[in-house]
């Protein structure tokens, strides 16, 4: 049993073909650009997507501690006072009013994984367990893992890789495919952008190197913050390295965390978005300097 | 100067005046006399000599088509009228003599009160007023040319003495194509002179026209163009297997000429609104029969985008994956064609209605989505319609229409009294059924009266069979007579349906009066109802083992109850079959609809899709509604039996995507779906959804680089999307 907040079948953009994505909920990390920030805490937590509220009020008049405040167009919602009853989600007709986080067992995971099965032959396709971090219940993902296993399906993680050694020993154990972030190859940056170090991440990529699992490298590249061509040699340097890498996958910021953590009611960083043109360079900087192929995920 | 009758309405006066009784001989003679008088001209831009009967020949005083027999087109009379008072006499008596002949009032002069409730409720609809497509056999015609076609006649003739007239029809059919083709020949010669920059071009035709249709075709232009002279002449419906009578001889000769005649005639497809041309499939061996036309034609619907002919590519096991890949890519860079319909399950379909695999496997798409064999049959035509929620409503309101407000036909109990979900569901089965029973009996009826008054005789002539019986093409000529009646509104039950279970009696939270009453008073006082039914996911669409068994048992028991009844064409072996596509017509018949249990209100358009989910109730994903879908039996299916799935246009655009709507189409057509078509979504969808998100709650879009819900994202966004799919259409 685990904390999840989504199942995402037809998945396309995690890993091989078409997957079921599972997110697991809760991350020790806390990157100013995360596109998740509902995945953040390991507890549930409501949202309030502003953008489909249609100020009905439905929430207001059910709430029992009074949390929705609706005037003058807005919809305020009191995060430290909700008790997560669930009642304005409820009732809520257009969706906006949601309770972010449920408990869910792996069995039912791998059952409703596998209900896909049939599209996973015809693409090459699994499951993928994402997050927030996967390895914040790590217990929880080698009991997904070894679940989907035993259904013979394929298995991957999209993982930051801030875990012990052992945890990487027994996730490459039970999964075929690591799809692994590279964010800030500066110590001391990656401190600042995400709180912590990236010693140990660095070490468990090699870790699985050893291994020898197969690892696509997702490369998030944030204008002003890792955009530059220091950081570019840096993902070149650790592939050009490292033997099991297989491609790295360029990540360019884009905003939709922003509106997700207003939701959240979170304060949210502001980056800019970069254009088509301007990723297309990134991936032809980078890419000139790697031996395996480098693309946006398309 | 006054006219002669004859040449004002030539082809009223003839067949009027023709001495036969024989229906085909009438129309044949008409037909006749108009392709003498009309003046004729070519278009060089379509490379081919033929001559468009949507102009000239249906702006006639009195006209006929192929779908409508014989019919008077009035304000062209009244022209002639007024122009001519000394014959108006004459003219009004041929109107009278040509109204008492035409379909639409012949049909519309047997109904009975209860027909009209029905129609016009919708309930059902019996092909009273269309008389259906066709795919003629151009093989044959192409193999034989009209001299060969004589002779089969001559054959066949000396075992019906009494169908002499008959017989003398489709001759006389036959010369009148020759009579058409040489009046071209000789206009090409006389125009080589008169138009010298366009001089090769006729001389093409010239040469073409001295071989065909006479003699059998040689090479890709005389092919194209016996083809053109006579699928023009009946109409320009559907060329069905075009790739395969044709694909020899484009495979001959000079390949850039080839190409240009195939365009020219590509357009020309569009300009008249061709209706369904198909390629590839396999033999009755699972051979594939892809060629190099097949190849072409798709390239010609990426270049070219044009939402007609609706073009159908036939899969199966053994389909190459190259042009699979570029079937999805065309699809996803234009109108979302070719359709995909699926061998495996269409061919045994066929054969469980006793046709031989040497056939099933010669089927063709005619219409939107209508199965014929070709060449062979005439079951591919819309025999009826029947609307399933309506029947549903009929169940739980006795018999009542909601929006008329009348009781009529079978009545089944007050389902306030109803004590479990059996006896509603038999209610319901019991409404479907007689409705079913209505409505085949009165596609019967009107089958009746196109076999006595609206045979094409050039469909006499190149549908198998028809020589053979010495029996017109609506007489139950043809080798195969099969009917298909089209299903509306079925997930909209099934959705009714599963609430009513959940909320009346598996939770017990309303009674059946209840919901009775609420649906009566459209959910007037009943908001949490009609919130809670709304909100349900008991939705078809989902994977929801529950929900998609029920809408399966339906299907089932709906197809199977079509199939005990006979159709008029072959009382003996045609059978009705089912098929699923709502074409456009959602809005129209949620128009007439009452409340209904899925938490629809009275008159809302939000009905199902063909066999899709009711809009905005799929919130699991494609997945998810592909296996939804899978719990109908296809092969129970004798029509198009439709699923629509809906790319965003730059989701669809990218490798990824087209990889996944590969992988998709693959794991469907594995699973034994029948027919699938990939819409490329446009930006009034997408407006849409801005205004009503709570309808496009599935609707998944690209995002720069991955892609995700759209009404989920911020309103900036979404309006940058419909800026950029607005911009990119």
């Amino acid at each position: 049993m685990g904390k999840i907040f989504n199942i995402q079948r037809f998945s396309i953009h995690d890993g091989p073909g078409i997957r079921t994505t599972v997110f697991l909920k809760g991350c020790m990390l806390n990157c100013k650009w995360c596109h998740n920030p509902e995945s953040h805490s390991s507890e549930r937590q409501p949202i309030c997507r502003v953008a489909k509220c249609a100020l009905c009020g439905g929430c207001a008049a059910v709430c029992p501690n009074n949390c929705h405040e609706l005037t003058g167009g807005e919809h305020k919602l009191d995060f430290t006072a909700c008790i997560l009853c669930g009642e304005c989600a409820r009732i809520c007709p257009s969706g906006a009013m949601e309770i972010i986080g449920r408990e869910e067992t792996a069995e039912n995971i791998a059952s409703i994984a596998l209900r896909d099965e049939m599209f996973y032959k015809t693409s090459g396709g699994g499951v993928t367990v994402s997050g927030g971090e996967p390895f914040c219940q790590p217990e929880f993902l080698f009991e997904i893992l070894s679940s989907c296993k035993e259904h013979g399906l394929h298995t991957a993680i999209e993982t930051c890789g801030m875990t012990n050694e052992s945890n990487i020993r027994r996730a490459a154990e039970l999964c075929d495919l690591f799809l692994y972030d590279f964010k800030l190859g500066d110590d001391e940056l990656h401190r600042r952008y995400t709180g912590v170090s990236n010693r140990q991440i660095i070490a468990n990529l090699e870790l699985l190197c050893e291994l020898g699992k197969p690892v696509i490298l997702r490369c998030p590249i944030i204008p002003m913050v890792n955009d530059n061509t220091e950081h570019f040699r840096a993902i070149a340097g650790i592939v050009n390295r490292l033997s099991n890498i297989q491609m790295v996958e360029v990540e360019p910021y884009h905003s939709l965390g922003e509106a997700k953590s207003e939701g959240l009611g979170k304060e949210s960083n502001i980056f800019e978005t970069p254009n088509a043109e301007t990723v297309d360079k990134w991936i032809a900087e980078i890419g000139s300097m790697c031996r395996c192929p480098v693309a946006q995920n398309k | 100067m006054t006219p002669k009758i004859a040449d004002l309405i030539p082809f009223g006066y003839a067949y009027r005046n023709c001495k036969s009784d024989d229906i085909t001989m009438k129309i044949a003679a008409g037909w006749h006399a108009f392709m003498e008088r009309i003046p004729i001209t070519i278009q060089t831009d379509s490379r081919l000599a033929f001559l468009d009967m949507n102009g000239p020949f249906y702006e006639q005083g009195i006209c006929f088509a192929y779908h409508s027999g014989v019919y008077v087109n009035h304000d062209k009379m009244e022209e002639y009228m007024e122009a001519y008072p000394e014959l108006a006499e004459e003219l009004r008596d041929y109107i009278e003599y040509f109204e008492q002949r035409d379909y639409h009032e012949l049909c519309n002069h047997t109904l009975v009160p209860l027909d009209i409730q029905l129609l016009s409720s919708k309930t059902l609809w019996g092909g009273h007023d269309w008389g259906g497509h066709s795919n003629p056999d151009y093989q044959m015609l192409l193999d034989l040319g009209t001299d060969g076609l004589r002779e089969k006649i001559a054959h066949y003739r000396g075992s019906h003495p009494e169908k002499s007239d008959f017989y003398d029809a489709l001759m006389l059919t036959l010369d009148t194509v020759d009579m058409l083709s040489e009046r071209y020949r000789l206009y090409a010669i006389e125009m080589m002179e008169k138009d010298a920059e366009n001089r090769a071009i006729y001389e093409r035709i010239a040469k073409a026209l001295e071989i065909v249709p006479k003699k059998p075709a040689v090479d890709f232009m005389t092919a194209c163009q016996s083809f053109a002279m006579v699928f023009f002449m009946d109409g320009n419906d559907s060329p069905g297997n075009f790739d395969q009578y044709c694909g020899k001889f484009f495979e001959m000769g000079d390949r850039e000429e080839n190409m240009e005649i195939l365009e020219g005639l590509w357009r020309e497809f569009k300009r008249v609104r061709t209706w369904n041309l198909c390629i590839s499939g396999s033999d009755e061996n699972w051979n594939d029969r892809t060629n190099e036309l097949s190849w072409a034609i798709l390239s010609l619907v990426e270049k070219y985008k044009f939402d007609t002919p609706n073009l159908t590519m036939r899969i199966h096991r053994n389909t190459p994956e190259d042009i699979l890949k570029y079937a999805v890519k065309v699809m996803s860079a234009g109108t979302g064609m070719p359709v995909l319909y699926n061998d495996e399950i269409v061919c045994p379909a066929l054969e469980d209605l006793g046709i031989p695999p040497c056939d099933s496997h010669m089927y063709a798409m005619n219409g939107c989505n209508q199965i014929d064999i070709q060449g062979k049959s005439h079951m591919g035509l819309e025999d009826g319609e029947i609307y399933v929620l309506k029947c549903l409503e009929r169940a739980l309101h006795n018999g009542k229409c909601l929006i008329k407000d009348e009781t009529f036909g079978l009545q089944t109990g007050d389902a306030r009294n109803f004590k479990s979900f059996d006896e509603l569901m038999t209610a319901f089965y019991a409404q479907l059924d007689w409705v079913v029973a209505y409505a085949t009996d009165m596609a019967n009826k009107y089958q009746k009266f196109f076999a006595e008054y609206g045979p094409s005789p050039i469909r006499s002539v190149l549908i198998q069979g028809c020589i053979e019986k010495g029996k017109n093409y609506k007489d139950g000529g043809p080798i195969y007579n099969h009917g298909q009646i089209l299903t509306e509104g079925l997930t909209d039950a099934i959705d009714s349906l599963a609430n009513i279970k959940h909320f009346v009696f598996d939770t017990h939270k309303y009674t059946m009066a209840e919901v009775v009453d609420a649906l009566e008073r459209d959910y007037e006082g009943y908001e949490e109802m009609y919130r809670d039914f709304k909100r349900s996911n008991l939705k078809f669409g989902n994977d929801i083992d529950e929900v998609d068994a029920l809408g399966g048992e339906i299907q089932r028991h709906f197809y199977s109850e079509l199939m005990k009844y006979h159709t008029y064409r072959d009382p003996v072996n045609g059978i009705y079959g089912g098929g699923l596509s709502t074409f456009n017509r959602t809005a129209a018949f949620g128009v007439w609809a009452g409340a209904s249990a899925n938490g629809r209100h009275k008159g809302d358009i939000m009905i199902s899709d063909s066999l899709g989910a009711v809009p905005g109730c799929d919130m699991n994903g494609p997945t998810a509604l592909i296996r939804s879908a899978l719990a109908y039996d296809h092969r129970l299916a004798k029509s198009g039996f439709v699923f629509q799935m809906k790319f965003e246009k730059e989701l669809f655009a990218s490798p990824k995507g087209q990889e996944s709507a590969l992988a998709l189409i693959k794991a469907y057509f594995a699973g034994g779906g029948q027919q699938m078509s990939i819409n490329v979504l446009d930006s009034a969808e997408l407006l849409d959804a801005m205004e009503h998100p709570e309808n496009h709650q599935n609707l998944v879009v690209r995002v720069g680089g991955y892609s995700d819900i759209f009404v989920n994202l911020p309103i900036g966004l979404r309006q940058n999307i419909i800026n950029r799919t607005m911009h990119s259409l």
